[in-house]
């Protein structure tokens, strides 16, 4: 139960500190609610929400559940009976992530994707290579590489060492924080 | 979720439950970098295919699908980077068939992520996901647990 409160907690100190607007409300955690409050949010329930609520209390009491399935139940049952707070708290997390092109620390990520991008685009003009040789290279299909060339995503780690394995490079040529 | 509909990108919009956004950023210990790695992964779901044969054609999009909850289309992303120092880090999916009255492309839905330890899911972290999904479909698909 105090995990659900640790994790907000958390959410609210990140918002806190890259909005910093004004003091966000407290989050309602299963050991601050009171059993009036609790009663009042289950009764306006709809049956098929509290037909969720009885599994998700269920699975909250049984002695065997793991730590893991617990939070996600505890956190599920919080959304359940209190839609209205969770929504504030997606609407926040929403317009944290509308200040993302604006944050150095998002920036620093997109930079490193599109110098592996780059870095390979420059390798494959510099040994005459198409998409299509390195995609018979890596083993997969010429969309596949181009999907990787091509669009605003972020690679896995075994993505860039395949394209350093095809292209006969150190992954850090290609990855400037690569970690072996 | 108003400035992905507005620029539309893949085939799905990448929505995360509370859930998601909380377990997210308490296993990055708040700090926005790895908040942001994480949730660059976690969007290229978008790409997610479409096509008749499911044919990927795709080497970066690393899932596999959850045995038990396979009917529920609940599926984990691999992510191939540490997160905030931790390896193994799975974000868990639901893949909806029906997009939501007015928006132009289906979802997939984050339901949780975490840093997976064990090899197994349990039964009881299966009835969790499980339970993500029902509130999913009860608030946003009428009830429709096929949505």
């Amino acid at each position: 139960m105090t995990e659900y409160r640790y994790q907000n907690h958390h959410l609210f100190k990140l918002y806190r500190c890259i909005m910093s607007g004004p003091a966000l409300p407290e989050v309602p955690t299963l050991d601050t609610i009171s059993t009036r409050q609790y009663l009042h949010a289950y009764q306006e329930c709809s049956d098929e929400v509290r037909e969720l609520v009885q599994e998700l209390f269920e699975l909250i009491s049984d002695p065997e559940c793991d730590e893991e399935a617990k939070h996600t139940a505890e956190s599920t049952l919080v959304e359940a009976l209190f839609p209205g707070v969770t929504a504030d708290l997606m609407d926040n997390d929403r317009t944290l992530m509308s200040l993302a092109e604006t944050a150095p620390e998002y920036q620093e990520l997109v930079a490193e994707e599109e110098a592996f991008r780059t870095s390979v685009k420059e390798i494959m003009d510099a040994r005459g290579l198409t998409q299509g040789d390195l995609a018979e290279l890596i083993g997969c299909s010429q969309p596949a590489v181009s999907n990787v060339l091509n669009r605003p995503c972020r690679p896995q780690m075994r993505t860039v060492k395949k394209f350093a394995v095809a292209l006969g490079v150190e992954p850090i040529e290609l990855w400037a924080e690569w970690q072996s | 979720m108003k400035k992905q509909i507005k620029e539309v990108v893949g085939n799905y919009i990448v929505e995360p439950t509370p859930n998601a956004v909380a377990k997210g950023v308490s296993l990055c210990d708040s700090h926005p970098r790895e908040i942001w790695r994480l949730r660059r992964h976690a969007f290229k779901l978008a790409y997610w295919p479409t096509g008749p044969n499911g044919d990927f054609g795709e080497p970066d999009i690393d899932y596999y699908d959850l045995k038990a909850l396979r009917a529920h289309r609940i599926s984990a992303l691999r992510i191939d980077e540490k997160i905030n120092g931790f390896n193994n880090v799975r974000v868990i999916f639901f893949r909806s068939n029906t997009p939501i009255y007015g928006e132009p492309l289906p979802r997939i839905w984050l339901l949780d992520t975490f840093q997976k330890k064990s090899r197994r899911y349990t039964p009881h972290q299966q009835k969790a996901l499980l339970a993500v999904k029902k509130l999913i479909c009860i608030r946003h698909y009428n009830g429709d647990q096929n949505a």
